[in-house]
């Protein structure tokens, strides 16, 4: 932004923080410098109003919202205020432990756009006179929720009420389907990132696994277009919708003293046969269990159930005829 | 830090109403994460601001000597603005992560001080729900290590090798992704930071000594100038493998016209590349070298052999 553009909405600020009335466009135009132009050139009138309207949306845009309405002394001409209740940031006073914990969170995000977001609501804080430490120790803990760069666009649609569109990878789907929703609300469940909402396609309530999604997530529509049903939890779907898969029993043979990682995962060893040590474990999903079990090559037999040994074959099979193809 | 310069003046005067004994101006640059000419410069415009009539009691007055920046006049702008809908959502959900974190301490203070944020955050941030961001019991055990300072010894299974080692290791931090909690740690034994998952460390004993991961100085890792000595794979991705690519380190990744990527990754040894391939369930073909090829070809085979007579 130009020095000029910034010092015009710095005034533009303090200008109609300055006053309970409502100051219609004419007056601002004849206060504020920056904005002086001749009333009755058209043309010049015209540009001023345009600028004006750009500078509303960017105050709008770091949060600082203009009401307008009609001061009663300003012959029903609407005109525009800034109430302080809306603008300014209410009392807040943190402990250090607070404090600490705010800053720890500012970090946690890698993702630009959730970064700059708690960047900015930092200088805001300290400048409500709470120091927060920006460069304080690493804490011992760094959580990486996975899958972010999805979540902000969910963010902004929900908060606006309008629908997205996005390619999605369902655990059935060969390729990735695109998918057309109304998001309702966002939750974290075992550290991976869900959200909820109406399917416009298939009409029905569905639930998706940010990390499944590619690509990315654009918004679509009108704002307001749907509104959020009471009541919706969005955990609830993310946990229902994983639960659907019911673990099944593997039974493997695996040779003595090898393949750790599967005996590690065992509930029951034993017992030794000529073809390996019995080994019997839970499992949900079948193509990547059957790619780790293949990863062990010659060490582990699958024998039970029958899709788990079809599935480990095939993964078998892609590979030895990798050179061929 | 990226911040826009108007929200960095709005919040400028305010930040120095609260602070009545004065900021020296690199405090303020750092606060502000910008350098000490940018406070200079923003300073200066905000002198060229102030209420209607701009005459000498109407503009901002900021005085500023070597020692410290004062406001003497703020011109109504006393008290920074309110947190805009999508900053005071980044700062809770984070806050709401942390919380669900175990061993990130007060979990008290994260509770209040979420509290406190939605009530100044100017309209209701969206509801957002985290739970069981660790499954590992474990974690805690861990985050009480890392905070004790100590190195460690551990025996610890690598899947990637399907073996079991012990190793000493000056652990850095536990590092969350995935609902898995790993200790990310200098390990001795490897000369290089590793991370390891928690629920794959079987024995853990505190040593005596201090934990000092090398990452602490600025000396480079010694290993550091073989990374182009280590072994040098190429792969072809299918849909089910493309993760690879955001996962591991790439030197290379291409899109190819069949949709497959492409993909040139430094790995430790070859062995380590064999288990990776077979772990990726047929969906990564290997480009070069063709040693590599080969022994992936060969594991295959000789696995299959074992289901040929059943079949």
């Amino acid at each position: 932004m130009s020095n000029d553009r910034t010092e015009r909405l710095v005034n533009l600020v303090l200008c109609l923080l300055s006053s309970r009335r409502f100051q219609t466009a004419g007056r601002i135009a004849r206060t504020v410098p920056g904005y002086e132009h001749d009333l009755e050139d058209k043309k010049a009138h015209e540009a001023f109003q345009r600028k004006f309207e750009r500078d509303k949306a960017e105050l709008r845009r770091i949060g600082i919202p203009l009401q307008s309405g009609v001061d009663y002394l300003a012959d029903g001409e609407p005109g525009y205020r800034i109430a302080r209740s809306d603008f300014e940031l209410p009392q807040i006073e943190f402990t250090d432990a607070e404090a600490a914990a705010v800053a720890a969170a500012a970090r946690l995000w890698q993702q630009p756009e959730l970064q700059s977001g708690s960047a900015e609501a930092l200088l805001k804080l300290r400048a409500a006179g709470i120091d927060v430490e920006s460069h304080a120790a690493t804490a011992t803990v760094k959580s990486l929720p996975g899958a972010e760069a999805a979540l902000s666009p969910f963010f902004e649609a929900i908060a606006a009420r309008r629908a997205v569109v996005f390619d999605y990878l369902g655990s059935r789907d060969e390729s990735a389907q695109q998918r057309r929703i109304q998001p309702w609300g966002c939750a974290a469940w075992r550290g991976r990132w869900y959200v909820a909402g109406l399917d416009l396609e298939r009409n029905a309530q569905r639930c998706f696994r940010l990390s499944r999604i590619s690509g990315k997530v654009r918004l679509t529509g009108p704002e307001g277009a749907y509104t959020i049903p009471a009541d919706v939890d969005v955990l609830a779907f993310a946990s229902e919708s994983e639960a659907r898969q019911q673990p099944v029993r593997a039974t493997v043979l695996v040779r003595p003293k090898r393949a750790w990682g599967v005996r590690r995962r065992a509930d029951q060893i034993g017992p030794r046969t000529a073809e390996g040590d019995q080994v019997c474990f839970s499992f949900t999903e079948t193509a990547p269990t059957a790619a780790w079990l293949a990863s062990f090559g010659a060490d582990v037999l699958v024998v039970d159930p029958p899709e788990l040994v079809k599935e480990t074959v095939a993964c078998l099979q892609a590979l030895a005829d990798e050179e061929e193809s | 830090m990226t911040t826009n310069r108007l929200a960095r003046l709005l919040n400028l005067v305010p930040y120095l109403v609260a602070r009545p004994g004065g900021v020296p101006i690199h405090e303020i640059a750092a606060d502000f994460g910008v350098d000490a000419e940018q406070v200079q410069a923003d300073l200066t415009m905000l002198w060229m601001c102030g209420l209607p009539g701009y005459g000498p009691g109407d503009l901002i007055d900021i005085a500023f000597d070597a020692d410290a920046v004062r406001v003497l006049f703020a011109a109504g702008m006393d008290r920074p603005v309110r947190l805009a809908a999508h900053e005071a959502l980044a700062l809770s959900v984070a806050l709401r992560v942390l919380a669900d974190t175990p061993g990130v301490g007060d979990r008290g203070a994260i509770a209040s001080a979420l509290d406190k944020l939605a009530a100044a955050a100017g309209e209701a941030p969206a509801d957002v729900t985290v739970r069981d961001t660790v499954t590992d019991p474990q974690a805690e055990k861990y985050a009480a290590l890392v905070a004790s300072g100590h190195a460690a010894r551990i025996t610890y299974y690598s899947a990637h090798r399907d073996t079991t080692s012990e190793r000493v290791v000056d652990p850095i931090e536990i590092v969350v992704a995935e609902g898995h909690a790993y200790l990310r740690a200098w390990c001795r034994t490897a000369g290089e930071i590793r991370q390891f998952r928690i629920d794959r460390i079987d024995a853990c004993t505190e040593l005596d000594e201090p934990s000092e991961p090398l990452r602490l100085t600025n000396q480079p890792a010694p290993t550091a100038f073989l990374a182009s000595e280590l072994p040098r794979i190429e792969l072809l991705l299918g849909a089910g493998a493309k993760g690879v690519s955001d996962s591991y380190p790439c030197e290379e990744v291409v899109g190819e016209p069949d949709g497959r990527r492409r993909v040139v990754m430094r790995v430790r040894d070859l062995d380590w590349a064999r288990r990776f391939v077979l772990g990726l369930g047929g969906e990564a073909e290997v480009v070069a070298p063709a040693e590599l090829r080969e022994s992936v070809r060969q594991t295959a085979r000789s696995a299959l052999d074992r289901y040929a007579p059943a079949a």
